[in-house]
């Protein structure tokens, strides 16, 4: 039992894949709590999907998706913001229909008889084709990540909590609503490369999701949705080598379950008293 | 002469308002005609002036959209203010309508109480001991130092806005700025919340609390009157009038009693 656990982990290819998901868990693992907390949900998961032709494009001219990710981040992040000020549509009728043109737009660029045949790659990521390098970048990212929603704990907690008492309290919420969309396009940007921009909305919102039915102070949820992000990402990577799946999907898959599971739990537990 | 009195005489005889700036009444709140809005070219809230003093506690009075929270708003810095002053001995207090904070934000009644303390409170230290026991006071004070643990969604309505209020508590201010804190809140939590309104104006403290409820301002120091503009400020048994009341409330004033009694009925929700 422990060798079928720790099997996979005897190829580097696979460690280097736990260290990606690992040190993507401490930013995606708050960030998707604050992202709940903050309904940011539908923009998280429009900001992943609306950088796809920045990452076709950067396919395509054999520069580092990093790039590619930032650039199309940067064009769906003025997109969003063009169209949701156009008072005709609703904030959301804008998002979905920027969001999907550049999906499309993606998908096309992606599909041309021209291309390479990457677009997998960049829908889903390639958890274990991750090299020292991107490593090291995801750490940054990441770690910068962290830093910012540690420091701004307190000034989020405030806005998150009662938005119009914040600025009394020494909070200013437009900054932190703003800084708190920043840090989800970074984070979107890091976990690009090794889960793809469908794939990386579960490791934010799945955990987070889980760790939010499961415990009832907010240091707690934190930490707890860092733990589950962690063990989906590890027991993604078991499951995939074993039943030879595709290791991004795995992982989004067991960070799902969890949140299933986690969302079931508590109320079977409340049932019973 | 009171310095209250004086306010009128010596209101600055040019509308720049550009002169000395007022300077607080022995730490009360000193609003010199004030005006200010959102909107571009549109003023919410028109030539407001008053003087409170320390020890005070001010009954705001208006119809719902008649701007007594703009007027808080105003007095935490928050409203673009197009003319007239305003001098406050410190960074007021405020408690919102208790059904503006969340309730399925995981918090306790402590971590709320707490919040209190957090802008003197750098981002990598942890509370400080001394703000810690202030809260477990606060809680106390509001006679909810059992329920420190309990989540604060699963309060009752009257209990959270008591936590609402032991978090203002914390705040230490000189000025506190309560909007409709006894709206829709049980007979418990009411008395006990008056009990608290006492012992800040024994502490010196100066109180702008924003209600429907008429009766109750009348039993306090000062009636501020809102209708966009000031209606009228003074003590209740001056400012309690029907007229008053009636050009304060428009439509929605009904008067239940003869002999000057009025109430106000005004809960509906029509800013939100």
């Amino acid at each position: 039992m422990v060798g079928w656990l720790t099997d996979p982990f005897g190829s580097p290819i696979v460690l280097r894949a736990l260290a990606e998901v690992l040190i993507l868990s401490l930013a995606c693992g708050p960030l998707g709590v604050w992202v709940l907390l903050y309904r940011d949900a539908y923009a998280a998961e429009s900001i992943s999907h609306g950088m796809l032709p920045g990452l076709v494009i950067a396919a395509l001219a054999g520069i580092p998706l990093l790039f590619g990710a930032f650039a199309g981040v940067l064009v769906a992040a003025a997109g969003i913001a063009l169209v949701a000020r156009d008072e005709r549509l609703s904030a959301d009728v804008g998002v979905a229909v920027c969001v999907s043109t550049l999906l499309g737009l993606g998908g096309m660029l992606a599909l041309s008889p021209d291309s390479p045949p990457r677009l997998q790659e960049l829908l889903f990521g390639d958890l274990l084709g991750v090299t020292g390098g991107d490593l090291a970048v995801a750490g940054l990212l990441a770690g910068g990540v962290a830093l910012v929603l540690a420091a701004g704990y307190r000034s989020l907690s405030l806005v998150g909590f009662d938005r119009g008492s914040a600025a009394a309290l020494g909070a200013k919420p437009t900054r932190w609503e703003l800084a708190l969309l920043v840090v989800l396009a970074v984070t979107t940007v890091a976990a690009a490369q090794g889960l793809g921009n469908l794939l990386l909305v579960a490791l934010v919102l799945a955990p987070a999701a889980a760790a939010l039915s499961l415990a009832r102070r907010l240091v707690v949820v934190l930490a707890l949705s860092v733990a589950l992000a962690a063990l989906a990402g590890a027991a993604g990577l078991v499951l995939s080598f074993h039943l030879e799946i595709a290791a991004g999907a795995s992982v989004a898959l067991c960070a799902t379950v969890l949140a299933g599971l986690a969302l079931v739990v508590p109320r079977a537990g409340r049932l019973a008293h | 002469m009171t310095a209250r009195d004086d306010v009128a005489a010596e209101r600055p005889a040019s509308a720049s308002g550009r002169e000395a700036a007022p300077t607080p009444v022995r730490g009360g709140l000193v609003v010199r005609d004030l005006s200010g809005g959102y909107a571009p070219g549109r003023d919410a809230i028109r030539g407001i002036e008053f003087v409170a003093e320390p020890g005070e506690i001010v009954g705001v009075l208006g119809p719902n959209g008649g701007g007594k929270t703009t007027l808080f708003r105003a007095l935490l810095g928050e409203l673009p203010i197009r003319r007239g002053e305003v001098a406050l001995p410190g960074r007021p207090a405020y408690v919102p309508q208790t059904e503006r904070a969340r309730l399925d934000f995981p918090v306790s009644a402590f971590d709320v109480v707490l919040m209190g303390a957090y802008a003197r409170t750098s981002w990598f230290r942890r509370v400080a001991r001394r703000d810690r026991d202030a809260a477990r006071g606060a809680l106390e004070r509001v006679a909810l130092a059992d329920r420190a643990d309990a989540t604060f969604g699963a309060l009752s309505g009257g209990q959270r806005q008591r936590v609402l209020i032991a978090r203002a508590l914390l705040q230490d201010a000189p000025v506190m700025l309560l909007d409709e804190p006894l709206s829709g809140v049980d007979g418990v939590s009411a008395a006990r919340i008056e009990a608290v309104f006492e012992e800040l104006r024994a502490e010196g403290r100066t109180l702008l609390v924003a209600t429907h409820d008429v009766r109750q301002a009348a039993e306090w120091d000062r009636v501020l009157c809102l209708h966009g503009r000031q209606i009228e400020y003074g003590r209740p048994a001056a400012v309690l009038s029907p007229e008053t009341l009636r050009e304060t409330y428009g439509a929605e004033l009904i008067v239940l009693e003869g002999g000057g009694t009025a109430v106000g009925i005004g809960h509906h929700a029509h800013e939100h």
